[in-house]
């Protein structure tokens, strides 16, 4: 055996030796390294040379470190990891609308719906006292602040989310830039698949990316045989061997606020989350609180409705004169129908009374609505043309942006709306109790707040008549939604709803939490690093290295002795 | 001629020490192939091919130790009876002169065979005690990254032994 034979053999030997201790050093390093995969060492001896003495070893080689990696157990991983952060991100969600919608703390809606009609009630007991109606307008204005309130927490949560969704696009940008990095960095240093699957740290960092990633969306990962990995949301590809397609955020106007619709940078085509925690924020955003804001409004929009319907063919202590409605039509020429009439009007009419304060005479004109040829001008100039045309004091007219305006000359002239069963008087605002169509922008009439005399307590029928205050009372209980819930059965009905959904996703969350514990438990087991296990295999190793250095001496003695005796 | 008892007893140790030394050539064979495992193992770090090698190598040493007091004995005997000035220091280069012909020649043999592999048994050992005494080395970096000294235990050198004790050797002192 030559000099470089026994050179080599010593080298190689201990470049193994080395490897194998390094291997195992390598794993306690990264024992707490979340997403490591334990790696081990394989080692071929290279061929023997046949010698005088014997056939001699010419030394071991490290064929491969291999990453202890179950890739059917780490695609599963990832899909749990991707459905618990979504369903995390779901309860969040749940549990962040059903603070705004609690009423525990008697702050809430029911409490503010409460409050008014009692002194709705109490209005009807004492129809002509100014504290009721001073009473009634201070709890109106309550109960529309609440709507408020409640009406900007679900927004600020929208904008809140919207914020999130900005966050993980920024991350999942991050995450596909650096996966198809690895991919090239991985690519070249197993030589495009030729090497194996030897690049065992850079694939560890790309699964931990991936399972980084897994967490914002459910991805499929395909390994190519070069080694790169294609990332799949869908049917979209975000990244392919070395190259990634990034996402970006195009602010869109949705409503009174600006979201960010998630795209693609390179073609602006939508990209629609499939999974993990991206799915769940664009799902609360777009889905959850957009119902649940509409759902806000649908009561705000009903009461008022409902409410302004009974006020506007009411009558208060004093009659009107003036008449400014609240809502403005979006065009002036347009038939009603499509003028953006936020409340429900069909064909029929309405009865204008006028009355001559000084003899009582009351003189009806009743005021056809076809709410698919007349727009707003058009019916201005009916009453001019009916009511109008027998009192010169009454005139109609639509204001510069869009309102109708019925106003009398003369202060002895008053008039009043009767029947309307087109629902036009109070689609329009006149003579509402409440302005505004939704949770926003409800509020109680200027008009009323200014002079609470003209609030609606009778019909006409002089000092004590309560018939208007009694129909607006009765509202509390009447059945108006689904399944014959009153306003606040309907409130309970929507937090009990949301209850609901928050108690699901808690319990989905639990079940996926247990489900992905006991997969981790299992990827853990078997590419996991127990320090213990790998500690006692290095003092194993010390010991049988220090048993296998015992007769080392020995042999040297041995044969000195020999050598100088033969 | 009739040979003298001195010459008799000089031509059968010679004889014997050959036989020795071609023993101790088979020995020393054997122990080189057990060497050549034992560094297998030690690069492969697999330990219950170790443990087996360990047990085969302390097993041939005895064989050895016990061929050595033979050598030793019929060493120092035939250096008595050439008269070398230290018996026991007599090496076969010295007492190849002294011995019949077909001996001397059969013993110079056996000498030059048994040199050549001790040396390659030397190469063999210096090799595996590079090895080891690296490993040990790298092993106690990894290890006190884990684990106080006091849990480790007693520590050993690399010749095996306990760094403060005094181990003890199979093989026996030259003088016997």
């Amino acid at each position: 055996m030559s000099l470089f034979s026994s050179l080599n053999i010593a080298r190689l030997a201990l470049g193994a030796n080395q490897t194998a201790i390094q291997t195992v050093g390598q794993n306690i390093a990264n024992a707490a390294t979340p997403g490591y995969a334990r790696q081990r060492v394989q080692m071929t001896p290279t061929p023997a040379h046949d010698m005088v003495f014997a056939q001699l070893g010419t030394g071991v080689r490290v064929s491969r470190i291999e990453r202890i990696v179950d890739e059917h157990l780490e695609s599963t991983l990832r899909g749990a990891r991707s459905d618990l952060s979504n369903l995390t991100e779901q309860n969040r969600i749940w549990t962040l609308a059903g603070s705004i919608f609690n009423d525990l703390d008697g702050g809430g809606l029911s409490q503010a719906l409460g409050r008014f009609f009692d002194s709705v009630q109490d209005l009807a007991v004492n129809p002509d006292d100014p504290t009721a109606r001073t009473l009634l307008l201070e709890e109106g204005r309550t109960l529309a602040e609440t709507f408020h309130f409640m009406d900007a927490r679900v927004r600020d949560l929208r904008a809140g989310l919207d914020e999130d969704i900005r966050g993980e696009v920024l991350e999942i940008n991050r995450i596909t830039r650096e996966v198809s990095a690895l991919n090239r960095a991985i690519v070249s240093a197993e030589n495009g698949g030729l090497n194996g699957n030897t690049a065992n740290d850079l694939r560890t960092q790309r699964d931990f990316l991936l399972g980084e990633l897994s967490e914002r969306l459910d991805i499929r990962v395909i390994e190519n045989t070069s080694g790169g990995v294609q990332v799949l949301s869908g049917s979209d590809v975000l990244v392919y061997d070395g190259r990634q397609r990034d996402l970006a955020i195009t602010p869109t106007a949705d409503g009174d606020i600006a979201i960010g619709q998630v795209r693609f940078a390179d073609d602006g085509g939508l990209f629609e989350a499939k999974g993990g925690r991206l799915a769940a924020l664009l799902g609360g955003r777009d889905e959850v609180l957009v119902d649940l804001r509409g759902e806000l409004d649908g009561i705000a929009n009903r009461l008022i409705s409902e409410l302004n319907t009974i006020h506007a063919g009411g009558e208060g202590l004093t009659r009107l004169t003036n008449a400014l409605g609240s809502v403005a039509v979006s065009d002036r020429n347009a038939a009603l129908s499509e003028a953006g009439i936020p409340f429900a009007i069909e064909n029929g009419g309405f009865t204008l009374q006028v009355i001559t304060e000084a003899n009582g005479a009351a003189e009806s004109f009743r005021i056809n609505v076809d709410i698919d040829s007349m727009s707003v001008i058009d019916l201005a100039e009916q009453i001019n043309l009916t009511a109008g045309a027998s009192h010169s004091e009454i005139t109609a007219q639509v204001t510069a942006d869009g309102r109708l305006e019925i106003v009398s000359s003369d202060p002895g002239v008053t008039f009043t709306f009767r029947d309307d069963d087109s629902g036009i008087v109070s689609g329009l605002g006149m003579n509402g109790l409440f302005t505004g169509s939704n949770a926003r922008d409800i509020a109680i009439s200027q008009t009323l707040l200014d002079d609470p005399g003209l609030l609606s307590a009778g019909r006409g029928g002089g000092p004590g008549d309560n018939s208007t205050a009694l129909l607006m009372g009765g509202l509390r209980d009447a059945g108006l939604f689904a399944a014959g819930n009153s306003f606040e059965g309907h409130y309970q009905a929507l937090i009990g709803e949301i209850g609901v959904h928050s108690a699901e996703a808690s319990e989905l969350l639990q079940n996926q939490a247990s489900i992905t514990t006991a997969i981790q438990n299992q990827r853990e087991s078997l590419s996991g690093v127990n320090v213990d296990e790998e500690a006692i295999a290095l003092i194993t190793y010390q010991r049988a290295f220090q048993g296998a250095a015992r007769f080392l001496n020995i042999v040297d003695q041995l044969l000195e002795t020999l050598i100088n005796s033969v | 001629m009739n040979a003298s008892p001195h010459d008799l007893r000089l031509r059968v140790c010679g004889e014997d020490l050959c036989e020795t030394l071609d023993r101790l050539y088979e020995l020393q064979l054997k122990l080189l192939e057990v060497l050549t495992v034992k560094e297998e193992a030690l690069v492969a770090v697999e330990l219950e091919k170790l443990s087996t090698v360990r047990d085969e190598e302390e097993n041939l040493l005895h064989r050895v130790v016990d061929e050595e007091k033979q050598r030793l004995l019929l060493t120092e005997e035939i250096g008595d009876l050439v008269r070398f000035p230290r018996p026991s220091s007599i090496r076969v280069a010295d007492m190849l002169e002294h011995l019949p012909g077909e001996v001397s020649e059969r013993l110079h043999e056996s000498r030059n065979r048994l040199r050549d592999s001790a040396i390659a048994l030397g190469k063999q050992n210096r090799t595996n005690r590079t090895l080891i005494e690296h490993s040990l080395g790298h092993i106690q970096v990894f290890l006190s990254r884990l684990v106080n000294e006091e849990m480790m235990g007693a520590q050993y050198g690399s010749d095996g032994h306990e760094a403060s004790g005094d181990g003890g050797s199979i093989l026996m002192d030259r003088t016997g």
